[in-house]
């Protein structure tokens, strides 16, 4: 057998880190527009005491970065946008926090979907490396000198199972008939 | 000699250390001509089990001559070719002679360790932490083995070192993953993992007559070398697990579910494997069991789940409801390798399997440091690696 290169193909798929990437696109729209459109509320409700400006400011990023991850083709770098906002974010809470309660809160769930960010950038990037390698094509390497449904079963010629290994046979639910189609 | 040594987190290196010597009359040193990179090495170079120190030699699956043989020793000599288990066991306690070898209660030297983590010692290991015994490991030029005189397999020269090296770990553990499900002819198992584990679990199903084979993973190239030995794929990354499952057993869920995954599962191809590596990385948790969790949801009421997955330290979000109040029955274990082999070896020698169509990179032992990444990030296709001294 050799086990040198075979020939190769190519794939495409929709990961889960892409969808993972859509859904952090999706939430930087919804973000984007409550700072937009409600800045006070949503500095209160983040239990800090920035200005209407820099949310609007901040709003008007969010809303860039979730277009740019459900438009573009490549999110890494939108991916990567959005975790350098995520920096931004977490030094505004620290420096404006007014309510101490609601601004810990703010943190932690910004720190979660920091986590998010870097983990589907990552991943995505990682995909976009294999994608350019060339995939090896294993699909005739069964191991059996026959084709793996004539072998189905070969080993039971000489071989049962040790009885540790077996269920009590009161508990076996399958031995007497085939119930499972 | 040269080996290949653990230097902390992805620090692997090819080193210079002292050769082994005969430390107990039992003892032999081999000289290794083949070994390879385990999938459960990956733990260890990413830091995840407990116990290494900077130095330790690494590697657990290997075979090779016997070049020296201690003086108590009678079932090996100098010329022999042996295929060394993972497992060091003495033949002689209470569970080696009820064939529960990886459990033998003797040859961990630090057992003291292993009562703390575990509460009770596991057989030895080589290459694999301080809390399995300390050993050096296969992945070097020679190697010490102790209780030399119980499990090394001797191999007749008929037979290429490509075809029987991993009668040492992989093969038995897929053989066992599959044996310990009881699997009956009307069976569907679900095999969680196309890894080399996973691959020989599949070809073990089938050789043991499941009706119908079922392997889950993500990667293109280990998906159809799955597809190869008889399984249907489900790609997670295209389709839902639980639905797929449901559709190919009408409804019911596959009886038998086996994890050759274990503690690493995919850290962002879910939800809760997403919160488990936030976890991890905070050291609040140890292992991403996510492949545990769907298999409790997925398998059959009354079913089985076979574990040969590794799992290091503490699980939480373990549906265990689900797991009770479905009558699930759950095999584990490290691999038992000594009950296995003899009939293994027979396989290959009569034709049965051909285990080398797992190896998909071959290459010198100093490019080893390399390898354990492009094992680890399945670069290049890679599946199974080979090192040769």
């Amino acid at each position: 057998m050799s086990h040198g290169p075979d020939a190769s193909k190519k794939n495409s798929r929709t990961t889960t880190a892409t969808k993972l990437a859509i859904g952090l696109g999706v939430f930087s729209l919804a973000l984007g527009a409550a700072e937009l459109l409600a800045p006070r509320r949503t500095s209160r409700n983040a239990g800090l005491k920035a200005g209407d400006l820099t949310m609007r400011a901040y709003g008007a990023r969010e809303m860039a970065a979730g277009v740019g991850l459900l438009v573009a083709k490549n999110k890494t770098p939108w991916l990567w946008a959005r975790v350098a906002g995520d920096v931004l974010d977490l030094a505004t809470i620290g420096a404006t926090r007014r309510d101490r309660q609601r601004a810990a809160m703010s943190l932690a769930a910004v720190a979660g979907v920091t986590l998010m960010d870097v983990m589907a950038a990552r991943t995505l990037q990682a995909e976009a490396k294999r994608e350019k390698a060339p995939l090896r094509d294993y699909s005739k390497r069964s191991g059996f000198p026959l084709p793996p449904q004539e072998m189905r079963g070969a080993a039971l010629q000489d071989f049962s199972a040790p009885d540790d290994m077996r269920a009590p046979k009161q508990m076996r639910p399958h031995e007497a008939e085939d119930v499972s189609s | 000699m040269k080996a290949l040594c653990w230097h902390g987190k992805k620090d692997i290196r090819y080193d210079t250390v002292p050769d082994p010597k005969i430390e107990d009359g039992r003892d032999a040193i081999i000289k290794m001509t083949s070994c390879a990179i385990c999938g459960s090495d990956l733990h260890l170079f990413d830091g995840f089990m407990p116990g290494m120190k900077q130095g330790d030699i690494l590697g657990h699956e290997f075979m090779g001559e016997v070049v020296e043989v201690g003086p108590e020793n009678k079932k090996l000599k100098v010329g022999d070719r042996v295929v060394v288990p993972f497992t060091i066991i003495c033949g002689e306690c209470d569970q080696c002679k009820r064939g529960n070898y990886s459990v033998c209660e003797r040859t961990n030297r630090n057992k003291d360790l292993a009562d703390k983590a575990f509460g009770h010692t596991t057989a030895g290991l080589f290459g694999y932490t301080h809390l399995t015994g300390g050993y050096a490991g296969g992945q070097a030029e020679y190697v010490r083995v102790p209780y030399a005189d119980v499990a090394p397999v001797k191999i007749p020269d008929g037979l290429t070192d490509e075809q029987v090296l991993f009668l040492g770990d992989i093969f038995p553990t897929g053989w066992q993953a599959a044996v310990q499900c009881d699997i009956h002819p009307t069976d569907t198992v679900a095999i969680w993992g196309a890894g080399p584990v996973g691959q020989f679990t599949i070809r073990s199903a089938v050789l043991l007559g499941a009706r119908q084979v079922i392997c889950i993973d993500n990667q293109p190239e280990r998906l159809a070398m799955a597809k190869a030995g008889g399984a249907t794929t489900i790609n997670f990354d295209q389709e839902s697990v639980l639905e797929r499952l449901k559709e190919l057993t009408a409804g019911k869920g596959p009886e038998k579910c086996i994890d050759a995954v274990g503690m690493e599962a995919h850290a962002m191809r879910s939800v809760d494997s997403m919160v488990d590596r936030a976890k991890q990385a905070a050291f609040l948790g140890t292992d991403r069991p996510h492949v545990l969790r769907e298999m409790i949801y997925a398998c059959r009421p009354a079913g089985t789940l076979s574990i040969p997955g590794v799992y290091g330290g503490f699980l939480d979000k373990i549906p265990f409801g689900a797991l009770m109040n479905k009558g699930l029955t759950v095999r584990t274990g490290q691999t038992h390798v000594n009950r296995w082999t003899d009939d293994l070896q027979r396989r290959i020698e009569d034709g049965q399997i051909d285990p080398s169509f797992v190896i998909t990179h071959t290459v010198k032992l100093e490019n080893g440091p390399d390898m354990y990444e492009t094992f680890r990030d399945k670069k290049d296709g890679c599946i199974k690696v080979v090192l040769k001294p």
